[in-house]
């Protein structure tokens, strides 16, 4: 079976500053041979520090950058490295959803004009009140009254913005919704209800999904399978139950040490043991 | 009230722009006198019951002068902003959208050759090149505001691409003009109008500057430059023909200064208090 995404030995450079007028421009390495695959309905989990890739992945995965070298097939079609217009005909069809919900929502745009704006480029044959109407079941769907439309952006708190953004995501109903750092930049009690949103909207989209976090809880809750990244690189990936029961990197192990939990609730360690520094 | 009221600066600024809005306005309909009719016989006379700000060295009445010359001023500021506006900001927007390529930096280097000239100075020789008149004088000192408002559009929208519903609008398929219209140019319409504004009060001098040194406004037509050269004659014997210009002058750039002061504080999103 073909799958829906497809990552082959991705990598990523940013261009550093030059030093001086005659210095090479040097770069620092983003993502460094990445590969995986991402089966249709499933969730991909991808973790790591701040600083180890995450994010420039994710953009090169919806096509927001061209990597510097391998490719991303998106239904076994390639849509690394193809000028804009090329890949417009996929962009419903792939969609995602940032870390600050106060950034990802023009300020100076009634938030119903922002979810709509997909869908004018998707189906510019709908008319104004069906558009509405989509908006306004959209924003059911993500636990906002339609009545909210009209308002701007800064009338609303960061879950709230938040679910806007999942509004927006969804509205064309794409297959594929890359969420990175879905929840760090909210208040832990709005995490959940985020977590929720997006789990219970998987299910009834059948949406895959690829999930970014430095967090292993939320990873652990949504995804199937996990990629750890550090430095750019992949240094593991597994099924979640058996990365969470016998992780095999030292960074991954490390990684887990780290999560706040009560030291006999880590995963990896054997509370019989009591073993409490593991790694 | 209104929040934008109870700002000092945009308060003051407001003031002063309604009253040269509202001198300029005024003369299109009435003037004490034909700001242009000679009367040698009441030459020179001092702010009288018949001639409020008295008589220049023809007799014209003064105050007709200064009424007539807010139309002048206010032209010249909306003709010299608006071209640097267009322009500056199309360029600067584009110098952002393809950064650090070629395109870029030629259109930025260009503008940099501009703005290292000394505007009046180089308004100066493009008029006597290019002969004396108003219409010249706005063209000259609007090329000198394109390079103010290419800058500070390049700035902004830079700050605006680096946002995450920039990479939505692009995720949602819009094109790249559709991305500079629908969410670039809204996101920095503020910060232009405040530019704007401190660069109507450059305008208004510039044009001062200029016709004061005989190359804009050409005579008959009133200006408060013009107004000023006329007066320099007469500083000892009659003040006055030198001090209404100069205070008119003096309220139009800051009228505009303040309202740009203001501006910039009521439209920081910071500053909003929804």
């Amino acid at each position: 079976m073909i799958p829906l995404l497809e990552a082959r030995h991705l990598h990523h450079a940013y261009p550093l500053p030059r030093q001086g007028l005659f210095e090479r421009r040097r770069r620092i390495e983003a993502v460094r041979d990445v590969s995986f695959r991402l089966e249709e309905g499933r969730t991909l989990g991808i973790v790591g520090e701040s600083g180890s890739g995450k994010s420039t992945l994710a953009r090169l995965l919806v096509a927001l950058e061209k990597p510097r070298g391998g490719e991303v097939l998106f239904r076994g079609e390639r849509i690394s490295g193809l000028p804009e217009k090329r890949i417009r005909p996929v962009r419903p069809l792939m969609q995602m959803i940032f870390q600050d919900p106060f950034g990802s929502l023009d300020p100076r745009m009634r938030i119903g004009e922002s979810i709509a704006e997909p869908l004018g480029v998707a189906e510019p044959w709908l008319e104004a009140g069906e558009r509405a109407g989509r908006v306004a079941a959209m924003l059911e769907k993500v636990g906002l009254q339609p009545a909210m439309m009209s308002r701007y952006p800064h009338q609303f708190s960061g879950g709230q913005r938040q679910r806007i953004a999942i509004a927006r995501a969804l509205i064309t109903r794409p297959a594929l919704l890359v969420a990175d750092e879905p929840v760090s930049a909210l208040d832990v009690s709005v995490q959940a209800q985020i977590l929720n949103l997006l789990f219970d909207l998987k299910l009834e989209f059948g949406l895959s999904l690829v999930v970014i976090s430095h967090d292993l809880a939320v990873v652990r809750y949504l995804c199937d399978e996990v990629i750890v990244m550090e430095g750019g690189r992949v240094v593991e990936q597994a099924e979640t139950g058996r990365l969470f029961a016998a992780p095999q990197a030292a960074y991954t192990r490390a990684l887990m040490a780290a999560m706040p939990l009560p030291p006999d609730a880590r995963p990896g360690t054997d509370p019989a043991g009591g073993d409490i520094s593991p790694g | 009230m209104n929040p934008a009221w109870r700002h000092p600066s945009f308060r003051v600024g407001a003031i002063l722009m309604g009253l040269v809005l509202g001198a300029a306005l005024l003369s299109l309909v009435w003037t004490p006198y034909d700001p242009a009719e000679m009367r040698i016989m009441a030459r020179l006379r001092p702010p009288s019951a018949q001639n409020w700000l008295g008589t220049d060295q023809f007799g014209r009445d003064i105050a007709s002068m200064v009424l007539v010359g807010a139309r002048n001023a206010l032209l010249v500021g909306f003709v010299a902003v608006g071209i640097g506006l267009v322009f500056g900001v199309a360029l600067g927007m584009l110098a952002a959208l393809y950064r650090g390529r070629l395109i870029d930096e030629a259109v930025m280097r260009a503008l940099d050759f501009i703005f290292a000239f000394p505007a009046v100075l180089t308004a100066i020789l493009i008029l006597t090149w290019f002969g004396p008149g108003l219409v010249n004088a706005v063209v000259a000192i609007g090329i000198f505001n394109i390079p103010v408002f290419a800058r500070q559009a390049r700035g902004a929208t830079l700050q605006v691409l680096a946002q995450d519903y920039i990479r939505a609008a692009r995720l949602a398929g819009l094109s790249r003009p559709a991305v500079m219209l629908r969410h670039i140019l809204p996101n920095i319409t503020g910060l232009m109008i405040v530019q704007g504004s401190t660069q109507f009060a450059f305008a208004i001098l510039a044009e001062a500057s200029l016709s004061y040194l005989g190359i804009g406004t050409q005579p008959p037509n009133p200006s408060w430059g013009r107004m000023l050269n006329d007066a320099q004659t007469y500083l000892g014997t009659a003040p006055h023909l030198a001090l209404v210009p100069g205070l008119a002058i003096a309220i139009a750039v800051l009228a505009f200064n303040l309202l740009g002061d203001g501006l910039r504080d009521l439209l920081d999103p910071r500053m909003k208090e929804r």
